[in-house]
């Protein structure tokens, strides 16, 4: 190994944990908003207030896919593409989380309605 | 050995395509790759590196492009075109480009494709599915990328050192 490895090596480390931070878990705040894209155009916006459960079901020209509002929570139950890690995914419930499922380019993803990104104390 | 141009450079190319291919499909039977999109080990990039060493860095492109193109046909899915179009040739497009650094062997270089290959997955996902939180998944992925980026180059980096002892 080289000294140039050891350098990369910790540069990318550092990388990830900074980008980590970035990621710490956020309020979920009363405006949650759940969007689901379909090939980059939005299929639907939905507001979460708390009493919303419902199963949504999405039909697109690259496939089929159901998800379930319960609540706050909202999780994949059905899915056509053929390697189902959509569904395997764990449920979201706070801004940013996202559930994807690349065969059928669709993201279902939720945003908060708060202007703070991350807090910093 | 390797000769640089002619019938027989052509052969070995190809038959370092198919290579590639097939320890892209062996990647499947390994069980928690695929666990999280895009979590891989990766192992065909050991091919894609070792090509990039024994002759150059456009070589090495010219196999990630083509190896895009056989595992869709291959695989029969259109949209993991673009997904693993862009990831393969912006990380074989930066290992080439690392090749040249004198302080960086196929470890470092490696690394660096790793993470590349995700990042260029990632962008991807953004433009085609229209929404930032895609780059959430960065942290896993990055941390799967410099791991099995560090075991490919080890492993580059004891083949091409037999190669070397048979030339």
């Amino acid at each position: 190994m080289k000294k140039g490895d050891v350098i990369t090596g910790i540069l990318l480390i550092a990388i990830t944990c900074c980008s980590f931070l970035f990621m710490l878990p956020q309020r979920a705040d009363s405006e949650l908003t759940l969007v689901i894209k379909v090939n980059s155009e939005t299929y639907k916006e939905i507001k979460l207030t708390g009493n919303y459960n419902k199963l949504v079901e999405i039909n697109s020209p690259f496939g089929y896919n159901k998800i379930s509002i319960d609540g706050k929570k909202v999780k994949m139950v059905e899915a056509g593409c053929e390697d189902g890690l959509c569904i395997r995914e764990a449920e979201i419930s706070r801004p940013h989380e996202s559930i994807v499922c690349l065969p059928n380019r669709l993201i279902v993803y939720l945003t908060g309605e708060t202007e703070l990104d991350y807090v910093s104390y | 050995m390797f000769r640089t141009d002619g019938l027989k450079k052509l052969i070995f190319l190809s038959l370092c395509l198919v290579f590639s291919l097939a320890l892209s499909f062996l990647e499947g039977l390994i069980p928690l790759s695929g666990t999280l999109p895009g979590v891989k080990i990766g192992i065909s990039n050991i091919v894609i590196l070792a090509v990039i060493y024994i002759y150059s860095p456009k070589e090495g492109i010219a196999l990630a492009f083509l190896k895009s193109v056989l595992l869709t046909l291959l695989s029969g899915n259109g949209s993991s075109f673009f997904y693993s179009l862009s990831g393969g040739l912006l990380s074989a497009a930066v290992m080439g480009l690392a090749r040249s650094c004198k302080t960086l062997s196929p470890i470092g270089v490696s690394m660096l494709g790793g993470v590349s290959h995700i990042l260029g997955q990632l962008t991807c996902a953004f433009f085609m599915l229209g929404s930032y939180t895609v780059f959430y998944y960065y942290p896993f992925l990055s941390a799967a990328a410099i791991i099995s980026g560090f075991i490919n180059g080890y492993l580059v980096k004891l083949l091409l050192e037999r190669l070397e002892r048979r030339v």
